[in-house]
């Protein structure tokens, strides 16, 4: 299910919500996406909530403040936040300025985020769509 | 591909047929006596009046007038980068002036993680003053092409100043806006970092080199 502002989905999965902060995020648009982020939360009872950074190319202090400012509220309503999908040249920009992100915790990646939920990866092993197509060779 | 050669055949290649392009070239590349060497740019800016003599031979005087044209812009190298103002008075112009930030940085050749310092430095300023003057205030960017490419950043507003710039700077800030730590971040990633401020407003001036 996907729902919130215009610009950032609020993405259910089971009873997480995932985030994908994207794009120049504006003040009216943290605003939004707090408000829906909360409410979704209050409305749902989702434990835990996923803000995955992968689509902003830089993070300044503004863009921390919102994102722990985000994490805090939810931790309010017993709710734990991972923000996930730092990378380096922004961790890097974020290390040097002696930014920190107060009371949030990180993971490298999404896949790392749902594991630290509990979110148990598919076994291995489990049929490739393309060994079904006739004639299709895996390339080594 | 980019080189210089296939570059030319490109241009050439516009107006002629693949072989009549190759023609003019090679029929160039022989009157210029540079036979056997790689082309440069360089080489290739000094043969115009034997590729134009060529083209002649093949096309009319307008159509040879244009390819030598559009040769030049091929091949005369890109200007230095020019300094670029900002207004900055909504939050869009924050993300303006720090795209066009990270586009200098990068037209003057500088790593990705240093344009994306230099940016961040960029933000933090302008967005100060778009949340802490209300007649907003202006962002200069100055680059320095070269061997030792360098961004200037200046801001400047007419703000009602920093009272208590020096608590900023020792890192003994409590913010109520923000983490309050844009100012003394943005001195972090630079190599030189100056600020004039006062009741008349506040004038930042900031140097990376990339
Ligand atoms: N151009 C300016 N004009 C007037 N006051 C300013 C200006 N820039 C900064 N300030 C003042 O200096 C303080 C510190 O600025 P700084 O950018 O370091 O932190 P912040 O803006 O409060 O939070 P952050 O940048 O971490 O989101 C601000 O809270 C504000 O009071
Ligand atoms: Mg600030």
């Amino acid at each position: 299910m996907i729902q919130g502002t215009a610009r950032i989905p609020i993405i259910r999965l089971w009873s997480l919500l995932l985030v994908p902060v994207q794009g120049e995020l504006t003040d009216t648009h943290a605003e939004q996406l707090r408000h829906d982020v909360l409410a979704e939360i209050h409305a749902a009872g989702s434990s835990g909530l996923i803000l995955d950074v992968t689509g902003l190319w830089m993070m300044d202090s503004h863009m921390c403040a919102v994102l722990t400012g985000l994490a805090q509220a939810t931790a309010l309503m017993g709710t734990r936040t991972i923000v996930c999908g730092i990378n380096a040249d922004t961790a890097i920009t974020i290390q040097s300025m002696g930014l920190e992100l107060r009371g949030v915790r990180t993971a490298l990646t999404l896949e790392q985020a749902l594991l630290a939920f509990g979110v148990q990866p598919p076994p291995d092993g489990i049929d490739d769509p393309l060994d079904e197509i006739a004639g299709f060779e895996h390339s080594t | 591909m980019n080189d210089p050669r296939s570059k030319a055949l490109a241009v050439l290649g516009r107006h002629l047929s693949a072989i009549n392009a190759q023609n003019v070239l090679s029929r160039a590349v022989r009157d210029a006596r540079l036979v056997g060497t790689v082309l440069t740019l360089a080489d290739l800016r000094r043969m115009q009046p034997q590729i134009e003599r060529g083209l002649r031979l093949f096309l009319p005087a307008a159509t040879v007038a244009t390819v030598l044209a559009e040769f030049d812009r091929a091949f005369v190298p890109a200007g230095p980068p020019r300094a670029q103002v900002f207004p900055i008075k909504a939050e869009s112009d924050v993300s303006e002036a720090r795209l066009a930030a990270r586009g200098l940085c990068e037209q003057l050749g500088a790593r990705r993680v240093v344009a994306q310092k230099a940016s961040t430095v960029v933000s933090e300023l302008a967005r100060n003053i778009f949340m802490y003057t209300a007649s907003g205030g202006t962002i200069e960017l100055v680059p320095t092409a070269g061997p030792r490419p360098k961004l200037l950043i200046k801001a400047y507003d007419e703000g009602p100043g920093i009272p208590n710039l020096d608590e900023i700077m020792a890192g003994r800030y409590r913010s109520r806006t923000g983490l309050g730590a844009g100012l003394l971040g943005a001195k972090r990633l630079v190599e030189r970092f100056e600020i004039t401020t006062g009741a008349t407003g506040t004038r930042i001036s900031a140097e990376v080199d990339l």
